[in-house]
Formats: structure tokens, sequence, C-alpha cells
């Protein structure tokens, strides 16, 4: 996410028209290289923010399953999500980040995540989540992020 | 952000690689096999003004990858945990370089740890684990 706090803009990606899948829309995009390897999708439920993305021919290596980078770099924006969404959108960045792949997503998987804010204060987060391809975990993150509240 | 022709650095050659790693590119191997480097692009970017750590962070993942390959003779491995800690900023147009070591290899798993930085100066620390495919 950004480190700046006037400076972002809403990306558009048009050149990859993705449709959302059935219950989730679009979210909006702020860093060049997560509209890259958009879109991401976002739905509210329960009170929660899920994120989640559909593995194409641009998330996987020469296998066919799941880049341990796409997912590192989804579960980084998931986190950015949740830290900006606690903060009124306050500049945060990622000081460290560690991510298990337990198994491989394929071409065509959606892989969803909630992120969980464990513990948030004036100038730290520690953040995880679990990454679930149809209700089993695939990746499990957890990273320690720093914040400057914009108030 | 389409398809823009990069010259490779002098005696460095380019990682091939299909999906990711071919998409997010060019990331290139240095002539001695061990390091290798990205020059960051506007794709790369976050929103303010430095790499993305998804970014690094999978280029840290293509260091120790690559180290883990060589060290196996090319038998096959994933990774299975990584650990990536920011130390330092990388910027727009910044040659951020690293090579890995591997730390302890058994049967079945390898341990390894990366350094990524930009000319010279630390900007990524790294380690990871790698699962050698059918290894008992």
């Amino acid at each position: 996410m950004t480190s700046e706090s006037e400076a972002y803009t809403v990306l558009q990606v048009p050149a990859r028209n993705i449709a959302a899948p059935k219950g989730w829309r679009r979210a909006d995009q702020y860093d060049p290289f997560e509209a890259w390897l958009g879109p991401y999708f976002e739905r509210a439920e329960g009170g929660a923010l899920d994120y989640a993305f559909l593995v194409d021919n641009r998330h996987v290596d020469e296998t066919g399953s799941t880049h341990d980078g796409a997912l590192m770099t989804f579960a980084d924006a998931c986190f950015g999500y949740a830290i900006w969404s606690a903060t009124n959108r306050s500049p945060c960045v990622t000081v460290s980040q560690q991510s298990s792949f337990l198994a491989p997503a394929r071409i065509g998987d959606l892989v969803v995540c909630r992120p969980q804010l464990v513990r948030i204060t004036r100038d730290m987060a520690f953040v995880r989540g679990d990454f679930m391809v149809r209700g089993d975990t695939m990746c499990s993150v957890s990273a320690v992020w720093r914040i400057w509240r914009r108030n | 952000m389409t398809a823009e022709r990069v010259a490779a650095p002098p005696g460095y050659t380019v990682l091939e690689g299909a999906g990711f790693n071919a998409y997010v590119g060019p990331v290139w191997r240095a002539p001695d096999g061990k390091s290798f480097l990205l020059e960051v692009r506007d794709i790369h970017m976050n929103g303010g003004g430095a790499i993305h750590g998804g970014m690094a962070m999978a280029l840290a993942g293509i260091v120790m990858g690559g180290a883990v390959r060589d060290a196996l003779d090319g038998a096959a491995a994933a990774a299975v945990s990584m650990t990536a800690d920011f130390i330092g900023p990388v910027k727009l147009g910044d040659r951020l370089e690293g090579r890995a070591s591997i730390t302890r290899r058994t049967r079945t798993i390898v341990f390894v740890s990366c350094e990524l930085g930009v000319n010279g100066k630390p900007a990524l620390t790294a380690s990871g684990i790698w699962k050698v495919a059918g290894g008992q």
C-alpha cells in the first residue's frame, strides 16, 4: 500500500476485463503491481471484508501451480486493505511477512481470504490470513506492518 | 504498461520461465549463475513510490528457488515457507539484485536464505524452506 498520504490514485485496468464472480465486486486498486496482477475482488460478509482473486495464467509457474510470488502479493494486498479500512487510509508499509504454502491452486480457482487484524496499535499492525480454495486452506500468512496515522 | 523491449545488462541472461516469472520479468541471471537482478519498472511499484512488497518477495523466492534447484541438480522442489523482512527502500529504476545461500539440505527439506540489495545496500532479507519432490 501507499506510504505517501495524499498520493494515491485509483487505477483503472480496462485491459483485463475479468468479471467479478457472483457475489463479489472489484476492489479498488491503488498499486500498479496489484493492478498488474489483478483484478482483486471483495465482498462484505458478516461484518467482515473478504478478498479474492481468480487464478489465471499470470499467477502460475511452468507446472500450472500457483506461483508463491502471486500468493505473497495477494496476501500483502489483503493486509493492506484491512489496515487501510481500520485506519482511515493511513499510510502503512510491510515490515515482515511469513508465508506458508500448504497446497497449490490451479488456473480457474478462486483464492479467498478474510484478513484478520490480530492487534493494531498507533504505529504497528499484526495481521494474518488463511487463503482458501473451495473451503480448503492452501496458504497461511502472517505479517507485521508499520503505520503512520493520519490523526 | 505493455510489452516494452529491454536490453540485458552486459553478460546477464534472461531467466527463462512461463506464467508469473515471464509476466513480471524479465529477471536477469548474472554471469556467475548465482545472482539474479530485477530492474524496477513502473509495473513493479506500489502507490507510494517504492517497489511493491509482493514483487520484492517474489524476487526473493526466485533467487532462493534458483539456489535450491542448483543444490538439487535440477530435481523438483517447491517452497513451503518463506519469511521476508523489508529493511530498506527500493525505488523506480533501481537494480535490485541478490543471491541465496543454502543453509542445510536434507533428503526432504532444503533451508535457504537470501539478501536483496541495491548497489550493495541491503533492501530485503529472506529465508525459506523448500520441500524436495518425492524426497523420502
